[in-house]
């Protein structure tokens, strides 16, 4: 975490002052004037050591300064940003396990078969697809043409307006989890266990999903995290296509505002909710497989 | 000293260059559907976008057709994908997109592939603190999601071509390195590498003469994917509005300015996205098709 942060930190720092970006070299002297006041506020006239000690300690208590264009805290606009982030986020991490995992069995049992290939075709032009695009397409159809759900996240709360912006993020992930899933199964189907449980004459069922399964979540929990990522990244573009008010839509803005305290503090807080959440599996694990327990 | 690097870099060595050498990879290519239809696709939409001046003569900056009541033109025979809200010929710009999308996304895995070998080598080969210094450098940077990553480069180097092919380029070094640095783990100890050092082959020619050509099966497929992505992040960042000028034709702005128009004139929202889906299915076949044909383990499957 302190990592992360810490890279953040420079990166952020590497092109220098972000006042000159704001006012990029304007002469009228009230103007520098008022950038002069800006970095004072900002600490940004201080030596690089004291700013990073005073940013490093700001993001403990949770304090991300204020934004320059719109003089209010960050914190203050996370949160209102943040739930519709989440809501959407969480939604389609939900859809892409429950849809992938049961696609991806499946299409393992019946390895090489027609309906296996056809499914992986699918699942490659899927992977393949640009998220935003999907969006564009499910709003041509199902709200333009078919019009029996809201083309835009605004104007209300229903289910009927989380559906599309879900779908459209998780997508791409199911396609990229059922193949991962199905990659996994039929490793585990090969080992020597799967056999002995064939052996010992128990039915096909409790074979795949006691035995089988079982063993072929690991992996596919330890992508959890790297998934989590990837439907933030989607959620970030997405949330553009159905004008959803939520952190990609902050982000966003705050690069075209040149508003650099929310730009940090945006990528900031996406990068150490995903180092969390690997953290989370890193102990979900233990739970799942015991044999992690003794060492 | 020549013949004696010769020598060596002759002995046996790691599976992916004798692959590569064997005369039966391209027989073994041209028998993977996936690799020819990912090829195939790749190689028409290249010499599409890099012949666009010779395909068509208009301008993918300047109205076709007086902007009137209606400057839209449906898909027809003189505009076989219609004009746009500025009048602008759609077939023509998706011509010069494709030029800008191919030139990030070449110029960006090169990039970042260079970076990322170079400090997956020195992590590698050297072990220890190095190792330990680019390790954390390499698990930090995979922590943050790349999009998010990239956007927040491109907040900091600005925006322009140049720009953002270096802003993606260090958000995605880190898949490089790991895995070039896993090579030269597993390389270095080979018998070969001994051989040279033995012979007093200086450090820097051990690393990148005989051990990188070693390790360059998995960069390609890497590299090839990674086209795929950097192709996908431009589109995206180019429908925010984030990374290249505004007047610079791109599928993903095109994207978004028809999103506009998605009721009235659909067919705007629809040849853009098949451009960028197609490049980028082509780049992952492709690669998917590589990596088949040099891992062995995966061949049977």
């Amino acid at each position: 975490m302190w990592a992360v942060m810490t890279v953040v930190f420079f990166l952020m720092r590497i092109s220098g002052d972000p006042i000159d970006l704001i006012f990029a070299g304007d002469p009228r002297p009230e103007r520098i004037e008022e950038a002069e006041a800006l970095r004072r506020d900002l600490g940004l006239d201080r030596p690089v050591h004291i700013q990073y000690v005073d940013y490093l300690t700001d993001v403990l208590i949770l304090d991300f300064g204020e934004s320059i264009v719109q003089n209010r805290s960050v914190t203050q606009m996370m949160r209102e940003k943040l739930p519709a982030t989440l809501e959407l986020t969480i939604t389609a991490f939900i859809l892409s396990y429950v849809i992938a995992i049961p696609v991806g069995v499946f299409i393992a049992l019946r390895k090489n078969s027609g309906i296996d290939y056809g499914i992986q075709i699918i699942a490659m032009i899927g992977v393949s697809i640009p998220s935003f695009w999907l969006g564009i397409l499910l709003i041509l159809f199902f709200a333009v043409r078919l019009e029996w759900l809201p083309a835009l996240a605004v104007g209300g709360d229903g289910i009927e307006y989380l559906i599309l912006p879900a779908l459209t993020i998780a997508i791409p992930r199911i396609s990229f989890m059922a193949r991962f899933v199905r990659g996994t199964m039929l490793d585990v189907l090969n080992q020597d266990y799967l056999r002995t449980a064939y052996s010992k004459g128990l039915r096909n069922r409790q074979v795949i999903y006691r035995h089988g399964l079982r063993n072929a979540l690991i992996p596919i929990i330890t992508v959890a995290g790297v998934q989590l990522g990837y439907l933030v990244s989607g959620s970030v573009i997405i949330e553009r296509v159905f004008g959803i008010q939520g952190i990609g839509d902050m982000l966003v803005d705050s690069i075209s505002g040149r508003d650099f305290p929310v730009t940090q503090a945006t990528v900031l807080v996406v990068a150490l909710s995903i180092v969390l959440m690997n953290l989370l599996v890193d102990i979900l694990y233990v739970y799942i497989d015991p044999r992690l327990r003794t060492e | 000293m020549a013949s004696t690097d010769a020598q060596v870099a002759q002995l046996p060595i790691h599976l992916s260059a004798e692959i590569k050498k064997s005369p039966s990879f391209l027989y073994r290519f041209v028998r993977n559907p996936q690799a020819v239809v990912g090829g195939l696709i790749v190689v028409m939409m290249v010499i599409l976008t890099v012949a666009a001046p010779l395909i068509t003569d208009r301008d993918p900056k300047a109205p076709v057709v007086p902007i009137r009541i209606n400057q839209f033109i449906e898909p027809n025979a003189e505009h076989i994908f219609g004009t746009d809200r500025l009048g602008r010929d759609v077939f023509t710009r998706m011509l010069y997109g494709g030029r800008v999308s191919l030139q990030v996304g070449l110029a960006a895995v090169m990039l970042s592939a260079a970076i990322g070998t170079f400090m997956g080598a020195i992590a590698g080969y050297f072990g220890g603190w190095v190792d330990v210094l680019v390790s954390r450098l390499i698990d930090t940077f995979l922590a943050i999601p790349g999009l998010v990553l990239t956007i927040g480069m491109v907040a900091v180097l600005g925006s322009g071509l140049d720009r953002l092919v270096l802003a993606i380029a260090i958000s995605s070094w880190p898949l490089y390195a790991r895995l070039v640095r896993g090579s030269f783990m597993a390389i270095k100890e080979q018998q070969y590498v001994e051989a040279a050092r033995s012979i007093g082959v200086r450090t820097p020619r051990i690393m990148f003469r005989h051990i990188l050509p070693n390790a360059v099966g998995p960069i390609l497929v890497v590299m090839t994917i990674g086209t795929a992505g950097a192709i996908m992040t431009e589109a995206g960042l180019s429908f925010l509005g984030i990374g290249l000028e505004p007047d610079v034709p791109t599928w993903g702005r095109m994207l978004a300015d028809a999103q506009d128009h998605i009721r009235e004139h659909a067919y705007l929202s629809i040849f853009p996205g098949i451009a960028i889906m197609l490049f980028t299915l082509g780049f992952n076949l492709l690669g998917e098709g590589l990596r088949d044909l040099l891992d062995p383990r995966l061949r049977k499957r």
